[in-house]
C-alpha cells in the first residue's frame, strides 16, 4: 500500500485507530468530565499533552524495564495534571466572581476532583508501550499527534451533545430551556453516547473501506481485537472437541481389541496444535503491515508452554515440564 | 454453546410462535389498560396508544435501516410501548404531556435496547424496564408525580410506594379491596391487583407460559418474604409485618413488573430450578434496592425495574460459570483418561516438530 | 474493634453499590473493559485493585493527617506520590524474587503496572479524603474498590461473551459499540441503588 501524505494519514489514524471509539482507551476522562464542551476541551488539551511527552520519551526509553516506564508515565502525568488542577481552583474562584463567567465556572465544576487523576490515563500507557517503544521519537510524535486529535475530537462530540442534552446549552450559551435529560451527564449516558458514536465512526468507515476510499479500513476493522478473542476461543473449543473426539476413536480401538491407532490421535492433536499456531496473530496486525508491505510477515514460532498455558491445559503443561527436567 | 442460554430460536420454532407470545401478553394486558381508562379518561388510552406507535414506528425505521429486516411482525414493539406507558402516570404537570415521555421511554428500549443487539430475540435486557429506567433517571419528578383520578378518587393521597418510605401503615381490612382493585395513587395500568394476580394464575394454566409464571411466583414469594422479616413499616409485631409485607406487593409497578417484565422469553432461563433463581434474585434485589433507598435522601420510590435489569445482567454470568464448570469437569475427565505415556507423546512429537523446523530454518 | 470492622464494612458496602466507583464516577472504565476480555485476569486485577487501593487510602489519611496540605492540587500529587511509592516498592519486591519463581515476573510485573496505576487506585484516596471518611472508612473503600472491580469485570465479561455469540449484532455495532452499550445499560441498572453520582 503507497505511504500517504503525513497529514492526510494522521487524520487517518485518528478516525480509523481513534483511541476512544475504536480501541476503547482513556475512557475515564470522557465519561467522568466531558459532560460540557468546556470540560471537554481542558481533557483533550492535558490529555494530548501527557500522550505527546510520554510517546516521545518512551521512544528514547526503549532499553528501561516496563514496570519502570509505567512509572515515569505517572510522574509526568502528575508534573501536568496537578499544576493544572491548582491553575483551575484559582480560575474558578475568579470566574465564580463574574457574572458574565459563573456558566463556565459551573461548567468546569466536576473537574476540579477529577483533574488529579487525569495522570494515570490508560491511552498513554497503552500507545507507548505498543507503539512508541518499537519506533523512533519523530513516529512516536506523529502516533501522539494523531492519538491527541483523535481523542480531542471524540471529546469534544461527546461534550457537545451531553451538554446539549443534558443542559440545554452548548459552549456555555443556552440553546433551550426545556431540553433537559439528567441522564446524558450521568455516566450511563456517556456509556451510551460513545456507543452510539463508534457504532456511527465503524459504519462510515465501512462504507468508505466498500467504495474504496480507504483500504486500510478493511485491513484494520479485521484484525479487531473482538475478532482475534472469538477466534482463540472458537481454536480453543475446537481443541476441547477433537480431543474428546479422538479419544473415543481410540477408545472405540481398544474394545475391539484393536491396536489403539496411535498414529492418527497424534496426528489429529498435531493438527489441531498447528491451527492454534495460525490463531495467534501478532498483537499490531495493522503497524506490521504498513512497516513492512512487501514481505508476509513471518509465521510465528510459539513454544509449546505459551500454547498449553493459553488453553489452560495444566496438566499437560505439568508433563511437559517433567520431561525437561 | 452452554444450553442454558436461552434463545428464542429454542423456545419458538418460527416467528409466528414469537407473535403468538407476545399477542397473548398484549391480551393480558389490555384489560390493565380498560382499568386506567376507567380511573384516568381518555388519557390513559392516548399514552399508551402514543407510546404503542412510537415503538412501532421506531422499530420499523431502524430494523430497515440498520438489520436490513423486518421485524415488527412479532408485536414485541406494540407490546413494549404499552407497558412502558402503564408504568407511567397518565397525567402529568410537567414540561410535556405524558405521551411524550411515554413515547421517549419507548423510543429508547427499542433503538439502545433492542436495535443493536439484533432485535427482540437478542436484547440482553429487557426493553421496557431499561425504558422505564431510563425515564426514572432523566425525569424522576414526572415518572412519581401521580396526580389523582378524577373519576374515581384514591384512598389516599399518596401512593403506597411514599408511604413505606415514610414508614407508614394502610393496610386495613375496610380498604383492602379499594387497594386491590387499584384505587391508589399510582402508574395508570399496574394498580388493579386483582387483574394482575389473575393474569399470573391464567399463566399457570397455559401451559406455554407456565415457566413464566414460575418465575413470577419466585420473585413474588421473595419478595413477601424479605419484607415480612425486615419491614418498612414503624412498629413491632407480626400484624405490622404482614402489612408491610402486603403494602410492599401492592405498592407501584412492583406486582406488574413480576408478571409481565420480569419472564421475558429471551432472557428467562429455560430449567425450572434456574428459573426460580431468577426470580428469587430479582426479588432480592429489588427489595434490597427498597431497603437501601430508606436510608438515602431522594431515593427513588420505585426501583423494580432497575432489579429486573441486574437480574438480567446476572444471568450470563451464572450461563458461564455453569458452562466453565461444565466443560472443565469434561476436559478434566478425559485428560485424565489418557495415561501419562500418551501425554508425554504428544508433546514430545510436538517439541520434535519445532525443533525440526528451527534446525530446517537455520540452516 | 467493632466499630473499626462496621466502619469498614458500610464504605465498602458504599464503594460497591451506592458509589459504585464505575457506574457512578466513570473510574476504571477503560481498565474494566480490558480486564473483561481476558477470563484470566479478572481474580488477579481485582485483587491487586483492592489491596493498592486499600494500602494507598490507608497511607495516604495518615500522611494527610501528618501534613497540613490545604490545597487540593498539591493534596493529590501527594496521593499520586505515594502511589508511586507503593507500586515501586512493589515492584521492587517481585524483582528481587528468587530464581525459581522467576517465570511469573513478567506476568505479575504486567498486571500490576495495569492494576495499581489507574484512575480507580488513585480516585479511592482523593474521594475517601473528599467525604471525609476516617481511616477505617478508607481501607474499606478501597477493599469495596476492589470488590466493585470484581463485580462489575465479571458482569461485562459475561456479557461479552453472550455478544460474541449473538450473531445477529448488525456490523455496526459488533465489538466496541456494543460492548460500550452493554456497559452503559449496566450503568442505569446500578443507579437504581440512587446513590450519589461522583464528580457532580
Amino acid at each position: 500500500m503507497p505511504k500517504a501524505q503525513p497529514s492526510r494519514r494522521w487524520l487517518a489514524d485518528a478516525a480509523l485507530h481513534n483511541p476512544v471509539l475504536v480501541q476503547a482507551a482513556g475512557l475515564t476522562a470522557i465519561i467522568v468530565a466531558a459532560t460540557t464542551l468546556q470540560g471537554a476541551l481542558l481533557v483533550s488539551i492535558l490529555a494530548g499533552l501527557h500522550l505527546v511527552l510520554c510517546e516521545v520519551l518512551a521512544s528514547l526509553m526503549k532499553r528501561v524495564p516496563q514496570w519502570l516506564r509505567a512509572a515515569v508515565y505517572t510522574a509526568i502525568g502528575l508534573a501536568i495534571a496537578c499544576p493544572a488542577a491548582f491553575l483551575l481552583e484559582n480560575l474558578m474562584e475568579y470566574l465564580s466572581a463574574s457574572e458574565a463567567l459563573s456558566a463556565l465556572a459551573s461548567a468546569l465544576a466536576p473537574l476540579r476532583v477529577f483533574l488529579p487523576l487525569m495522570a494515570v490515563n490508560a491511552l498513554t500507557a497503552m500507545r507507548c508501550e505498543r507503539y512508541a517503544i518499537l519506533h523512533t521519537p519523530g513516529d512516536a510524535l506523529r502516533d501522539a499527534l494523531a492519538n491527541a486529535l483523535g481523542y480531542a475530537a471524540a471529546a469534544l462530540l461527546v461534550g457537545g451533545v451531553r451538554e446539549l442534552l443534558g443542559y440545554g446549552s452548548l459552549g456555555g450559551v443556552q440553546l433551550s430551556q426545556t431540553l433537559r435529560i439528567r441522564g446524558a451527564w450521568m455516566p450511563f449516558g456517556g456509556f451510551l453516547l460513545l456507543g452510539a458514536m463508534a457504532a456511527l465512526l465503524k459504519a462510515a468507515l465501512r462504507a468508505l473501506s466498500v467504495r474504496g476510499i480507504y483500504r486500510g479500513a478493511e485491513k484494520a476493522l479485521e484484525l479487531a481485537p473482538e475478532d482475534r478473542l472469538e477466534r482463540l476461543e472458537k481454536t480453543r473449543q475446537l481443541l476441547i472437541a477433537e480431543v474428546r473426539e479422538a479419544m473415543e476413536t481410540k477408545n472405540e480401538h481398544e474394545m475391539k481389541n484393536k491396536e489403539p491407532d496411535k498414529e492418527s490421535f497424534d496426528e489429529a492433536v498435531a493438527e489441531i496444535l498447528e491451527e492454534v499456531d495460525e490463531a495467534k496473530q501478532p498483537e499490531e496486525g495493522i503497524e506490521e503491515e504498513q512497516a513492512a508491505p512487501e514481505t508476509p510477515p513471518p509465521r510465528p514460532r510459539i513454544p509449546i508452554e505459551d500454547i498449553l498455558l493459553e488453553l489452560e491445559l495444566e496438566e499437560l503443561l505439568d508433563e511437559f515440564r517433567g520431561t525437561e527436567a | 454453546m452452554p444450553d442454558e442460554t436461552p434463545r428464542w430460536r429454542q423456545r419458538f420454532a418460527d416467528n409466528r410462535e414469537a407473535r403468538d407470545w407476545n399477542l397473548a401478553s398484549l391480551l393480558m394486558s389490555l384489560p390493565l389498560l380498560l382499568v386506567g381508562s376507567y380511573y384516568y379518561g381518555a388519557n390513559a388510552l392516548r399514552t399508551a396508544v402514543v407510546a404503542a406507535l412510537a415503538a412501532a414506528l421506531c422499530e420499523w425505521a431502524a430494523a430497515r435501516l440498520i438489520l436490513r429486516k423486518r421485524t415488527i411482525d412479532d408485536w414485541n414493539a406494540v407490546v413494549t410501548g404499552i407497558w412502558i406507558a402503564c408504568m407511567l402516570p397518565a397525567e402529568v404537570k410537567s414540561t410535556f404531556a405524558a405521551p411524550v415521555y411515554a413515547a421517549i421511554g419507548a423510543i429508547f428500549a427499542v433503538l439502545v435496547v433492542k436495535i443493536p443487539f439484533g432485535g427482540t430475540m437478542h436484547a440482553p435486557f429487557t426493553p421496557a424496564a431499561a425504558g422505564l429506567a431510563f425515564l426514572t433517571v432523566c425525569f424522576p419528578k414526572t415518572v412519581f408525580n401521580y396526580l389523582p383520578s378524577a373519576q374515581v378518587p384514591p384512598l389516599y393521597n399518596q401512593s403506597l410506594a411514599r408511604m413505606l418510605q415514610q414508614g407508614r401503615s394502610v393496610m386495613d381490612g375496610r380498604q383492602l379491596s379499594g387497594i386491590l382493585l387499584g384505587q391508589t395513587a399510582g402508574p395508570m395500568g399496574t394498580g388493579c391487583i386483582l387483574l394482575i394476580a389473575t393474569a399470573l394464575l391464567a399463566s399457570f394454566m397455559i401451559k406455554k407460559r407456565r415457566g413464566a409464571a414460575l418465575v413470577s411466583l419466585a420473585f413474588i414469594v421473595t419478595v413477601a418474604v424479605l419484607s415480612f422479616l425486615m419491614p418498612r413499616v414503624t412498629g413491632a409485631g407480626a400484624g405490622v409485618r404482614l402489612a408491610s409485607a402486603g403494602m410492599e406487593l401492592c405498592s407501584g409497578s412492583l406486582l406488574f413488573a413480576a408478571v409481565y417484565l420480569l419472564p421475558d422469553p429471551a432472557i428467562m432461563p429455560q430449567r425450572w430450578h434456574t428459573r426460580l433463581g431468577f426470580g428469587s434474585l430479582a426479588g432480592l434485589l429489588c427489595v434490597t434496592m427498597r431497603q437501601l433507598g430508606n436510608l438515602q435522601q431522594g431515593s427513588y420510590e420505585e426501583t423494580v425495574w432497575f432489579a429486573v435489569l441486574l437480574a438480567d445482567a446476572f444471568m450470563p454470568l451464572l450461563y458461564r460459570l455453569q458452562a466453565e464448570i461444565r466443560n472443565q469437569q469434561e476436559f478434566r475427565e478425559r485428560v485424565e483418561a489418557m495415561t501419562a505415556e500418551e501425554r508425554l507423546e504428544i508433546v514430545s512429537k510436538k517439541e520434535k516438530e519445532e525443533q525440526q523446523r528451527r534446525e530446517a530454518d537455520n540452516a | 474493634m467493632k466499630d473499626i470492622i462496621l466502619s469498614m464494612l458500610t464504605a465498602a458496602s458504599y464503594a460497591v453499590f451506592l458509589r459504585n466507583l464505575l457506574f457512578s464516577g466513570g473510574l476504571g472504565a477503560s481498565e474494566v473493559l480490558r480486564a473483561a476480555q481476558r477470563n484470566s485476569e479478572i481474580l488477579m486485577s481485582s485483587l491487586l485493585v483492592s489491596l493498592f487501593s486499600g494500602a494507598a487510602a490507608g497511607l495516604c489519611h495518615w500522611l494527610s493527617g501528618l501534613l497540613s496540605v490545604f490545597e487540593y492540587a498539591w493534596l493529590a500529587a501527594l496521593y499520586g506520590g505515594v502511589l508511586l511509592v507503593l507500586y515501586l516498592v512493589t515492584c521492587g519486591v517481585i524483582v528481587l524474587l528468587p530464581l525459581k519463581a522467576a517465570p511469573f515476573r513478567p506476568i505479575l510485573l504486567r498486571r500490576i503496572g495495569m492494576s495499581a496505576l489507574n484512575t480507580i487506585v488513585m480516585g479511592v484516596p482523593l474521594l475517601a479524603h473528599q467525604m471525609g471518611e476516617s481511616l477505617p472508612g478508607a481501607i474499606g473503600m478501597g477493599l469495596g474498590a476492589g470488590a466493585a472491580f470484581l463485580i462489575v469485570t465479571m458482569l461485562i465479561n459475561s456479557g461479552l461473551h453472550i455478544l460474541q455469540q449473538n450473531k445477529a449484532i448488525p456490523p455496526m455495532f459488533t465489538g466496541v459499540p456494543a460492548a460500550l452499550i452493554y456497559t452503559g445499560l449496566l450503568a442505569l441498572a446500578f443507579t437504581g441503588f440512587k446513590g450519589e453520582i461522583l464528580f457532580v
